[in-house]
């Protein structure tokens, strides 16, 4: 289950601005692929290596490089697209 | 800059506020081979296990002066087996793990939470009058069968079917197979003064069983931003409790093609699994009613 610790000081509106980030970014990362999901998930949520993340996914560590920048790519679209649709609505 | 759309700012500054967001992500604990909140160290720990010459059972192969260890690369088949399990558990501790980046995980079943609203499809629509026959016939569970017949349904599904021995419950009114979900059976029990009629009209009690293994890329469940997901535990299982919005249901397929499920669900739901079969109990029952029908499967 996803909640916040709440064990960091910061002002209401940073909070504020922190809140819908992470909110943003979680919207966009439950749109992506699984193969996407899990290589973001791996190197900067879990923050593993490169060849951590390899072994943990089972694939070549020249291959977390490459499918790491396409899940940015991917992220980064899905992020443009849920703008789009908060700014439609 | 800080100030920007995150798709706009670059890939360092999207980094930057994807590891900004892993603190305050609570893992969560009921991944079924472990894990903990320490996500991360988990697979560490899983993942130096297996790289270990020691816990790997492998002979050293120091190099002169001290150099790094390699490994001798023709392993026997029962340590490249060993070896293969440890990479499989880690994978799938890793794949649990991060379906809890954006929500929960069980075998064969993955939550995800999502924002967006959902239409309610026709079927739900309120003010409908119970539909005539067996309770469910409308529901698009699959191929009827005999709730009695526990034999003829266990063949069908390719497990054992478990029913709840809660004397509250009693014996199901309907039950269906769904082959195209992997055998997923449904039973279903119709209203009753003890068993409070769910969204559904006339249907008092959904309960759902698949087994998790039979599609590996996992079942999907979306949660509605007005649904509450609370884990629970039942029979020493891991579940979840989800209440709230009726909640919708899709699916990988085999072919990786994402189904949705044309069906809501009916009420809150409690989701839980004993490791092969994943279940799923839909009632108005509220929470520790059914967790206690959960309980007295058998």
């Amino acid at each position: 289950m996803i909640e916040p610790r709440g064990d960091v000081a910061a002002s209401p509106e940073a909070m504020v601005v922190a809140a819908e980030t992470r909110d943003h970014l979680l919207a966009a990362l439950g749109r992506l692929r699984d193969e996407d999901r899990e290589v973001i998930g791996a190197r900067y949520l879990l923050d593993l290596s490169e060849a951590e993340t390899a072994a943990a996914i089972g694939i070549r560590r020249g291959t977390v490089k490459s499918r790491t920048s396409r899940a940015l790519a991917r992220l980064r679209e899905t992020l443009a697209d849920l703008d789009r649709g908060r700014d439609d609505a | 800059m800080p100030d920007q759309p995150l798709h706009r700012r670059s890939d360092d500054e999207l980094v930057a506020a994807l590891r900004s967001i892993a603190p305050t992500i609570a893992w969560p604990v009921t991944m079924p081979l472990g894990g903990g909140p320490d996500v991360a160290g988990a697979v560490r720990a899983r993942l130096e296990a297996a790289t270990s010459p020691a816990s790997a059972g492998e002979a050293v192969v120091r190099a002169p002066a001290g150099g790094p260890w390699r490994r001798p690369w023709s392993w026997g088949p029962a340590r490249r087996a060993l070896l293969i399990a440890l990479v499989a558990l880690i994978a799938l501790i890793a794949l649990v793990a991060i379906a809890g980046a954006a929500g929960l995980g069980l075998p064969g079943l993955r939550l995800f939470l999502d924002g967006g609203s959902v239409s309610p499809p026709p079927s739900l629509e309120p003010g409908r009058s119970p539909t005539p026959g067996r309770p469910g016939a409308s529901m698009q569970l699959g191929d009827p069968m005999s709730p009695s017949d526990l034999a003829a349904l266990d063949a069908r599904a390719g497990f054992k079917v478990l029913l709840p021995a809660d004397s509250a419950v009693g014996s199901p009114d309907a039950a269906y197979v769904d082959l195209a979900k992997g055998g997923q059976v449904s039973l279903v029990w119709a209203s009753r003064p003890e068993l409070a009629a769910t969204l559904e009209p006339g249907v008092g009690l959904v309960m759902t069983e698949f087994r998790g293994s039979v599609d590996p890329a996992f079942f999907g469940k979306v949660v509605g931003a007005d649904t509450t997901v609370e884990p629970v535990e039942v029979s020493g299982h891991p579940g979840f409790w989800l209440s709230g919005d009726p909640h919708f249901f899709f699916y990988t397929g085999p072919t990786g093609v994402v189904v949705e499920d044309s069906r809501r669900w009916v009420g809150d739901a409690l989701i839980w699994s004993d490791g092969t079969v994943t279940y799923r109990l839909e009632s108005a029952l509220g929470r520790d009613t059914t967790i206690r029908i959960a309980a007295s499967l058998q």
